[in-house]
């Protein structure tokens, strides 16, 4: 299972990256601090699951996404994003993603995103 | 500028986006946030009297840790997050706390891994406020990346409003964290067009709810 994160703040790398060693420690991990890193890894890489922020310098998360889903429809994604807007949401909805949580991560985002990696994982 | 109605209406628009602005904090921090009531005020900067208590939004003089997110275009504007300096540490060694990282509550001063939290932080109540603000005006609001810088401030400095803008929104509002002594203040500043906006939405809402 090969997950990569793409997040400009090391604090959220660092939180995700313990969150996903502590429930699914198999787990292969790659990080990427913007957008355009992001689309580079993802192609080296080829992650089976990606999760990102929108709002990063360079290259943001929602360009990333389109650029990825020009080539790749199946690759879960899920948006973790401070931007609490329901025309973002909305925005990124239509690109195939397959959550959207909003920042802070909580005991119960941290589950609903575990949860959604292991889905991805057991679908391989 | 603002009626009784609007300024009402306003105060508790911003007192339901800070409350979960703050309840946002308090998950981050797993502390209660204890929360003033919002002080809304539209006023013209050349109207402010850095001596009126009212618009007196700094701290005493010293050091701040200031954060900023800029947004627009429809609605356009600034809003700032301030904390004094050894606050914002204070703040930066809880979050990292809870990541599990060793910190060194002795040094005063903010090292590169306190500022990434505190962007971090800041971006998330930030958000949180400003993006309802979007939902509210049911507009897209695109924003600039967040900006974080130390600046030290005087009594008489009003160097916090926008100084291109005529009129601020100004949300002088305070919230601590329990059990410390960490308090924060949020500003927002908007352009002329985006209080136009805002009012000729609020109206219609004032409207509808008389109707």
């Amino acid at each position: 299972m090969k997950v990569l994160i793409v997040e400009d703040s090391i604090f959220v790398q660092k939180l995700l990256t313990k969150l996903i060693v502590d429930h699914i420690p198999e787990c292969e991990i790659q990080i990427a601090n913007n957008g355009e890193q992001g689309y580079n890894l993802f192609k080296e890489f080829q992650p089976d699951f990606i999760t990102t922020d929108l709002l990063m310098p360079g290259l943001n998360g929602q360009e990333m996404l389109r650029m990825i889903r020009e080539t790749d429809s199946k690759v879960k994604i899920i948006i973790l994003s401070a931007d609490i807007q329901k025309t973002t949401r909305d925005e990124v909805e239509l690109l195939g993603i397959s959550g959207f949580l909003n920042k802070p991560l909580t005991a119960e985002k941290a589950t609903t995103m575990i949860q959604l990696i292991q889905a991805a994982y057991h679908a391989e | 500028m603002l009626n009784d109605l609007q300024k009402d209406l306003l105060t508790e628009l911003v007192n339901v986006y800070v409350g979960q602005a703050a309840n946002m904090l308090s998950e981050i921090v797993d502390k209660r946030i204890v929360l003033n009531i919002p002080e809304v005020e539209l006023i013209s900067i050349s109207d402010v009297d850095p001596g009126d208590r009212r618009y007196n939004i700094f701290f005493s003089e010293g050091h701040l840790f200031r954060s900023s997110l800029q947004f627009g275009y429809e609605f356009q504007g600034k809003a700032f997050l301030m904390f004094p300096v050894e606050q914002a540490k204070v703040l930066a060694n809880i979050c990292l706390g809870e990541l599990g990282e060793s910190v060194i509550t002795e040094d005063p001063n903010l090292m590169d891994t306190d500022l990434d939290v505190l962007k971090e932080v800041s971006n998330v109540l930030l958000n949180a406020i400003i993006g309802e603000f979007g939902n509210f005006l049911e507009i897209k609001l695109e924003y600039v990346l967040p900006d974080i810088e130390l600046i030290y401030v005087t009594n008489s400095d009003q160097q916090i409003l926008l100084q291109n803008e005529v009129y601020v929104l100004v949300l002088h509002t305070s919230f601590l964290l329990a059990d410390t002594d960490v308090t924060g203040i949020i500003v927002i500043a908007l352009s002329m067009n985006s209080i136009s906006s805002l009012l000729a939405k609020m109206d219609a809402l004032l409207e509808a709810d008389n109707g």
